[in-house]
């Protein structure tokens, strides 16, 4: 599921993460081009470079933060119509990420694309 | 104290020797020669009647096996940490080896292990083989672990337990047992409590300002997120960064490699990791900086290696963004590590920035249910001792319980390092102190004894001119470089941010939600003062059971005002009827209110409005200002502006807690008392203004204007309303004054307003789309709006409308105002849609239908209007009529397309086929095409 929190970024709830291998044979790109590049690199800002905010939570923001939708909240401006559902979310996905999305992701095909690149749907 | 105390007291001690020794083994490090002397001699001895048990150690390196020895009774003890058995055998073969067995005949281990000891019967057997012939060792009786310790020491006498207790209670926790985890409970958190009561807490609606948060954490509990830090290197760039930089034949950055330090989590070594890993980051920043400004293009260009150069020469551009991206991550990792590593820290800012509030929140929802021990002082409380501080705070937290300060800070730096965490002095708003620079000079002394202790550590919170003015020796003090100075800059607050903070708010005062017109609240969000008055006024905290919350349908900023101020008065007025014993003549709040008015007077007739010195308030009133001081309820003490921090009694001044409070004070002041008393004083002020040589703020202004437009002011209204003052700020003002207080001169002001279709118009159409239409505002309504809008051209169309809907634009500050006004019309109005009393409304809908429009003429107004139509076809029938006399055009072809698509009469579709073919000639093709369709569809039968 992936849900716009901001124009330029996404909250992607995923049951697991796709292997690299996967991502890029699902972006249809072939290796050694400048596209299986571009692919590489926006695998590694969601899988790499991103928090998941699940495991963070976990390790360190638990006692603190006794609810996970609190969390989320005070840590990626988590828009409302989510709110009543994350709790249930955090304990249904593997993967909770935030992450800022790249310009050519930021428009509704672009959204859709990123959808169908982690195999997953786009929050109405 | 009796034999039970004394064993639990000793069971106690015993357990947290344990602990101590199981922490000490995983650090590597087991202190036996402490233990020994001051733990297991004094109390073996005791325990085992030895009174000349001494340390074997005393005899140099000529006793390696036995660690306590007794002349007089040939007796050996051996103290260890290990249970193998290995160690036992070791030490017995050792013990004959080097024949000690010939002068102690008698063996006996201590084993303090955290777990207990089980031996074989195979090492018995072992044990019994190597001593045969030798000297007697029985393991049953002369291997002695915890339990057997404390078997023994119960089977004493009373006072001998008593003996052994005190023994224990000095050398295991420090000068006397203490429970340290006992006292400390609670205490932080009934602070935090003493600030809910007063308001200054209010925990539903802090709002997190993010980095000074995440470097709280990690200077509150470094052990954990030491492990935060590590993962952001693991998450870091810096492996792309350094591929880009490699393209481009550029030297490479060094690598860190942190995960080695992955498992240090002791304190102690904490702090000599988070260096090393700064002094590496270092390094990258100053590498990363060479790209970034220190070298030229050309240099750059020449130190890349030829076969690259040519991908560098296409992507320098990239190359100072990856430097500052570098240098920024750095930066931010820097600053936690410095958290890790520094034992002060002190958060700084100004006032109103909600310090108290991230302190609060910080020790209620992370410091206490993380179990990080903390004790929390106010500068306010430490300022109300008479003595000595330090002596303060150990009597406040260990009771009396240890002698000095020195005691009571080894004690609380012992538990920290049981458990692994910090303990930390909270000093909150050090500048709340009565007498600071006396309280400078202590606290400096304080912090300086207390830091000889390895885990203590002191976060302090003070407002940034105090601290640069008054505690900055501080930063030239004995441990300068311990301390982490943290000013975090304003926040902006999103839509988002803002709404949530309302809710909380609202929340937290008991504040209906229903009962605030939605504008109000709209209003409220982007004044958090105001709001802060709006709640203390109205919401139902602190009122008695009975009290109901009236509906409030608009915002009236000086009625708010009044009521704070009556309410923060009886506050004062209620501490000082409980603190004295004969109740004033005149009254305790009348009193203060006199204090008020000394600080105001001196402020109007002196021209300055802040800073006011002491003596302006008469030394007989000293006594009552000092309630409006206590809590900062409405005045509070600042240091004199360029005070030397040198002096030793430096003066301090008294300035309004809220600015805008004190604009409120000096107008009610100048309108009450001045104009009433002397007119023309009263006009020299206002003149003075006028021309520059007083200072009189926007907020004077404002509450002159709000008060000329109170009831029984009219003779006041008509002068001021002729001043240039009145007229400045009218606009937006007027639509906070209360409906009943409005007049006809309002309409003409505001006509006249929306009529020069500039940035005030913009506002003003903006307050008036949110009011409704004239039976509910008979003055300043959105009929008014419409009128002015008729009679406007396209320009001034786009000036009161489209700049209201544009995307970030006014109205309501949303990203999608059509769609939200659409959808609150929905919400609010189309459930209890009244065709009489709500057709403003409509018609304003045939001025919004080109908002968001598609080029097919659908908009989401058209798609409402719709909806409308078919319910409540006349009325529709009649708006579109007459929105074609409007004089603007823009919304004309949405008109003749919905025209087209009614089901009008005869008589109305004459009436407009009429005005059509009036129109047709001159209108635009856009206007045209829609007026043709009109014309195509009504001709035939029908027409």
């Amino acid at each position: 599921m992936i849900y716009f929190t901001a124009s330029t970024a996404v909250l992607v709830f995923l049951k697991s993460q796709p292997t690299r291998e996967q991502f890029l044979r699902r972006a249809g790109v072939r290796k050694n081009t400048y596209a299986a590049e571009l692919m590489n690199d926006l695998y590694n800002d969601i899988f790499v470079h991103s928090r998941n905010l699940r495991e963070d939570y976990l390790k360190y923001y638990k006692i603190e933060y006794p609810k996970f939708s609190k969390f989320a909240d005070a840590f990626s401006s988590v828009p409302e119509s989510i709110m009543p559902r994350i709790d249930d979310y955090f304990q249904s996905y593997g993967f909770i990420i935030h992450f800022r999305v790249p310009g050519y992701l930021e428009e509704e095909t672009g959204a859709k694309k990123l959808a169908h690149l982690l195999n997953t749907k786009l929050a109405k | 104290m009796t034999t039970k105390k004394a064993l639990d007291d000793i069971s106690n001690a015993l357990g947290l020797l344990k602990h101590q020794i199981s922490l000490e083994n995983a650090a590597g490090y087991f202190s036996t020669n402490k233990i020994l002397e001051n733990v297991l001699l004094p109390v073996l001895a005791k325990a085992y009647s030895l009174p000349h048990l001494r340390n074997a150690n005393e005899d140099g390196p000529t006793a390696p096996y036995v660690d306590l020895v007794d002349d007089e009774n040939n007796l050996a003890f051996q103290v260890t940490s290990e249970r193998k058995a290995s160690k036992i055998t070791d030490t017995l073969n050792g013990f004959i080896k080097s024949k000690i067995y010939q002068k102690y005949r008698t063996l006996r281990f201590v084993i303090f292990a955290p777990q207990a000891a089980n031996f074989t019967t195979a090492s018995r057997t072992k044990w019994r083989e190597i001593c045969k012939g030798k000297f007697k060792f029985t393991p049953d009786d002369d291997i002695i672990e915890f339990t057997d310790l404390f078997r023994k020491i119960s089977s004493l006498s009373g006072p001998k337990i008593c003996e052994i207790r005190d023994v224990l209670a000095q050398s295991i926790v420090g000068e006397e047992w203490i429970d340290v985890r006992a006292l400390l409970e609670g205490q932080a958190a009934a602070q935090v409590n003493r600030e809910k009561a007063t308001d200054k807490y209010i925990p539903d609606i802090f709002v997190e300002t993010t980095s000074t948060k995440a470097l709280s954490r990690v200077f509150w509990h470094p052990s954990l997120f030491f492990g935060e830090i590590l993962d952001s290197f693991a998450r870091s760039r810096l492996p792309a960064w350094n591929r880009f930089l490699d393209k481009c034949g550029l030297p490479l950055l060094p690598l860190i490699d942190t995960e080695k330090f992955r498992s240090v989590t002791l304190p102690e070594k904490l702090g000599s990791a988070a260096h090393q890993i700064e002094q590496e980051l270092m390094r990258m920043v100053t590498g990363a900086k060479k790209f970034n400004g220190e070298m030229e293009h050309d240099a750059l260009s020449l130190s890349a290696s030829p076969e690259k150069r040519d991908f560098y020469e296409k992507n320098s551009w990239q190359v100072g963004r990856v430097s500052r991206a570098i240098q920024e991550w750095a930066g931010g990792q820097i600053e936690k590590l410095h958290a890790i590593q520094r034992r002060v820290f002190i958060l700084t800012g100004k006032a109103g920035q909600g310090k108290t509030n991230l302190v609060c929140d910080f020790v209620e929802r992370f410091a206490v249910p993380h179990g990080v021990p903390c004790a929390y002082f106010t500068g306010l409380e430490l300022g109300r001792i008479s003595g000595d501080m330090g002596e303060h705070i150990q009597r406040t937290i260990f009771q009396g319980k240890t002698p000095t300060f020195q005691a009571a800070a080894k004690a609380l730096s012992n538990f920290a390092a049981e458990r692994k965490q910090p303990f930390v002095f909270v000093f909150e708003g050090l500048n709340e102190h009565s007498r600071i620079s006396k309280f400078a000079g202590e606290l400096e002394e304080l912090v300086s004894s207390a830091l000889k202790f390895p885990n203590i550590r002191f976060y302090f919170t003070c407002r940034s001119e105090y601290f640069d003015q008054r505690f900055g020796k501080l930063k030239k003090s004995s441990f300068k470089n311990e301390i982490l100075h943290v000013e975090p800059r304003q926040q902006y607050l999103g839509d988002f941010a803002r709404d949530r903070l309302l809710r909380g708010y609202f929340k937290y005062f008991g504040i209906d939600p229903d009962m605030v017109n939605e504008q109000v609240q709209n209003l409220l969000q982007q004044d958090t003062l105001l709001l802060r008055f709006f709640c203390d006024a109205y919401g139902k905290r602190g009122q008695p059971a009975e009290y109901q919350m009236p509906v409030i349908p608009h915002l009236h900023r000086a009625e708010i005002f009044d009521l704070y101020l009556t309410k923060k008065l009886d506050a004062a007025a209620d501490i000082k009827n409980r603190t004295v014993d004969e109740p004033s003549p005149v009254g305790s709040k009348n009193e203060l209110i006199a204090v008020i008015r000394s600080v105001i007077c001196y402020m109007v007739t002196n021209r300055k409005f802040s800073d006011v010195p002491f003596s302006a308030v008469p030394v007989a009133m000293h006594f009552d200002l000092a309630f409006l001081l206590g809590e900062e309820i409405l005045l509070r003490r600042d240091p004199a502006a360029g005070g030397d921090i040198s002096l030793a009694e430096p003066t301090d001044v008294l300035n309004f807690v809220y600015d805008e409070f004190r604009d409120f004070l000096i107008a009610k002041y100048l309108v009450k008392i001045l104009y009433q008393t002397s007119p023309d004083e009263f006009a020299t002020f206002v003149a003075a203004g006028e021309n520059g040589a007083v200072q009189i703020s926007e907020g004077m202004k404002r509450f002159l204007f709000y008060t000329s437009r109170l009831p029984g002011q009219l003779e006041f209204w008509k002068y001021y309303s002729k001043q240039p003052a009145y007229g400045e700020v009218f606009v937006p003002e007027i639509f906070f004054v209360a409906e009943e207080h409005l007049n006809a001169d309002d309409v003409v002001r505001v006509r006249t307003v929306l009529e020069k279709a500039d940035y005030n118009a913009t506002l003003v159409a903006q307050f008036l789309l949110r009011r409704g239409p004239k039976d509910r505002f008979p003055f300043l309504n959105l009929d008014l709006l419409i009128d002015t809008l008729a009679d406007g051209d396209d320009a001034r169309y786009d000036v009161l409308i489209r700049n209201n809907f544009l995307s970030y634009g006014h109205y309501q500050g949303r990203s999608q105002p059509t769609k939200e006004w659409v959808e609150e019309i929905e919400k609010y109005l189309i459930p209890r849609f009244h065709p009489g009393r709500h057709e403003p409304y409509v018609q304003l809908m045939t001025v919004l239908f080109p908002l968001d429009s598609e080029s097919d003429l659908e908009s989401p107004v058209v798609r409402l209007f719709r909806r409308i139509a078919a319910k409540f076809p006349a009325l529709a029938h009649k708006v579109l009529r007459q929105a074609l006399e409007f004089n603007f055009t823009v919304h004309r072809a949405f008109v003749w397309r919905l025209l087209a698509e009614q089901n009008l009469d005869a008589a109305m579709i004459t009436d407009l086929r009429s005005v059509a073919g009036a129109e047709l000639g001159a209108a635009s093709s856009e206007i045209a095409t829609e007026i043709r369709r009109f014309l195509h569809k009504t001709t035939g039968p029908r027409a």
